[in-house]
């Protein structure tokens, strides 16, 4: 044995002990049946996954991709903009920006979460500072709902899409942009037909590292949708949780880690392709 | 066919370029020739539109253009590291600025094999530009110019990417194509062999001011400025005593009692017989080698 794979043997103990071996025990729970008092009963079937694809489950997958689908685009085009002006900003100017990007990591996800929900909450400065106006609003309506949920995606995710596209835009020679410029395009034109090409590498990893998340996301959609929205996420917990339902639970869960490997080797292959 | 009047460019604390009057004619192959620094880059990006002066105006053929944006200027540029857009071909760099003119496929088509021939890179339009080797992306970026029929091509150090032997033949080639196709370039360089062996005219900048513009010939046999005289090859200075002066031609004694004459670039009313000094000696006329 090599010096360098024995170096690597506490790693791959790790991942085999702590990451195989569980993921293996949820495969194998997912052909499992549910007991009548919510344990398991080592009889084997495919009712879990043909459950899956009832219609109910279907549409609720349908919301999560959606949302995961929405929060992703919306991160694009702002990780975009914020890279492109980060990379453009004097240096000084850039480490404030990254501050930035980088401080609400610091913070755990449930407190910035709550903290969102102080914000548009009863006693909140949002629903004061809406009364000061006189601006008529659904209490209700204003601290629980779709938008907030999507806010909430956002501002968590954006950070995995502006860190690759920052890197990029980093490496990105201007000069094309003037080039561009010099041969008559407007700028809408320099952003599709020269930056965005040039940026595919980080755009795509940048996507994939906030799509992954959000189709599983269940905090954010909890805590900000109120319990309207059931979202994949919340449907495999609450499979673990309140149903004790271990086998569909793990069955949701394989299917959803299938369709993610899936994308992820998708990128990969068009990756390698490029390459060639 | 071109003039700068009066161009100014001054960053917020420092001026860049001080009142640049120039005027370029039509088919002249112009450089800008300075050290590093000196403001001939800014100077022809200005003319380009990528930067806006901070004073002055720019005519062409008598209407002024510097309010126009870089796109709506009939010049065209050469990067100095060419700025070939990586993800497209070499054909679809070129017929780049065609499709934003909105030309027909097969008018794109046959422009880009035009041009492509034009500087030899016919077998290359399907070629990545990473694949290139210098000089042949040196090509592309000319042709991807120049297939826009621009009044002015714009170039940034052309040359300066490429190794020694490459570069003295890109320099020939160059010329061939500026004489071929009679149109004006203005090429900015700080190697003032290149500059010598390419331009009709040369214009001699340090620190934002145009020191000298000349034929190469004049500016390398009667530099105006000791700047202009000591940048184009290098000089030796010997200091001496002023004993005779007929017409320009004034003679010196050096230290050791040894007599020089040149060309003096004093103005007459300061010539005092006995002054001291400054001769500057090319070492080219010294030590010249035989003529062949």
């Amino acid at each position: 044995m090599k010096l360098r794979d024995f170096f690597l043997l506490p790693a791959a103990l790790w991942f085999t002990v702590f990451i195989l071996l569980p993921l293996l025990i949820v495969v194998i729970v997912s052909f499992a049946t549910r007991g009548t008092y919510g344990g398991i009963e080592w009889s084997w079937t495919l009712q879990n996954y043909s459950r899956a694809f009832s219609p109910t489950y279907l549409g609720i997958f349908l919301e999560s991709f959606q949302l995961a689908l929405v929060t992703t685009v919306v991160c694009l085009v702002l990780g975009v903009l914020i890279s492109w002006a980060m990379a453009t900003a004097s240096p000084k100017l850039r480490q404030v920006y990254l501050m930035a990007i980088v401080l609400p990591f610091l913070t755990n996800l449930v407190i910035r979460i709550y903290a969102i929900r102080m914000f548009v909450g009863a006693e909140g400065p949002l629903q004061a500072g809406l009364e000061l106006l006189g601006i008529p609003f659904d209490p209700y309506a204003l601290t629980q709902n779709k938008v907030l949920v999507l806010y909430g995606m956002v501002t968590t995710y954006l950070p995995f899409m502006v860190l690759p596209l920052y890197g990029a835009f980093e490496k990105f020679d201007f000069s094309l942009v003037e080039a561009a410029q010099d041969l008559g395009a407007g700028l809408w034109k320099i952003l599709f037909s020269v930056i965005l090409p040039n940026l595919k590498t980080a755009l795509w990893a940048g996507a994939l590292l906030v799509f992954i998340p959000s189709l599983g996301e269940y905090v954010i959609p909890d805590l900000l949708g109120g319990a309207k929205n059931m979202l994949y996420g919340n449907l495999i917990t609450e499979q673990f949780l309140k149903s004790r339902d271990w086998p569909f639970g793990a069955a949701l869960s394989v299917l959803m880690m299938v369709l993610l490997l899936a994308m992820a080797a998708l990128f990969r292959l068009r990756e390698a392709r490029h390459d060639k | 066919m071109l003039e700068l009047l009066n161009i100014g460019k001054s960053f917020s604390s420092q001026t860049a370029l001080k009142g640049i009057n120039l005027s370029i004619g039509e088919g002249e192959f112009f450089s800008l020739l300075g050290p590093s620094g000196c403001g001939k880059t800014t100077l022809l990006r200005i003319i380009a539109g990528l930067e806006s002066a901070t004073g002055g105006q720019i005519l062409l053929d008598g209407q002024r253009v510097d309010q126009l944006p870089a796109q709506k200027r009939p010049f065209n540029m050469v990067f100095q590291r060419y700025a070939l857009f990586p993800h497209m071909s070499v054909g679809e760099n070129i017929a780049y600025g065609l499709r934003l003119r909105g030309l027909s496929k097969d008018a794109i088509e046959a422009k880009v094999a035009e041009v492509l021939a034009l500087v030899d890179m016919g077998e290359f339009r399907d070629r990545k530009p990473d694949t290139l080797s210098g000089g042949q992306s040196q090509r592309v970026a000319v042709a991807r110019a120049l297939v826009n029929e621009p009044r002015v091509l714009l170039l940034d150090e052309p040359l300066s990417a490429l190794d020694h032997k490459m570069r003295e033949h890109m320099q020939k080639e160059l010329r061939a194509l500026q004489q071929k196709l009679g149109l004006t370039f203005i090429c900015v360089t700080h190697d003032q062999e290149e500059a010598l062996a390419l331009s009709d005219r040369i214009g001699i900048m340090s620190r934002g001011v145009l020191e000298q513009v000349s034929s190469p010939r004049e500016i390398y046999e009667s530099p105006e400025t000791i700047f202009a005289a000591q940048f184009v090859e290098s000089t030796s200075m010997l200091r001496g005593e002023l004993v005779e002066v007929s017409e320009d031609l004034a003679t010196i004694r050096l230290g050791d009692g040894s007599l020089i004459k040149g060309k003096i670039n004093v103005p007459s009313d300061q010539i005092r017989l006995g002054m001291s000094i400054e001769a500057y000696v090319r070492k080219a006329m010294v030590f010249g080698e035989r003529a062949k």
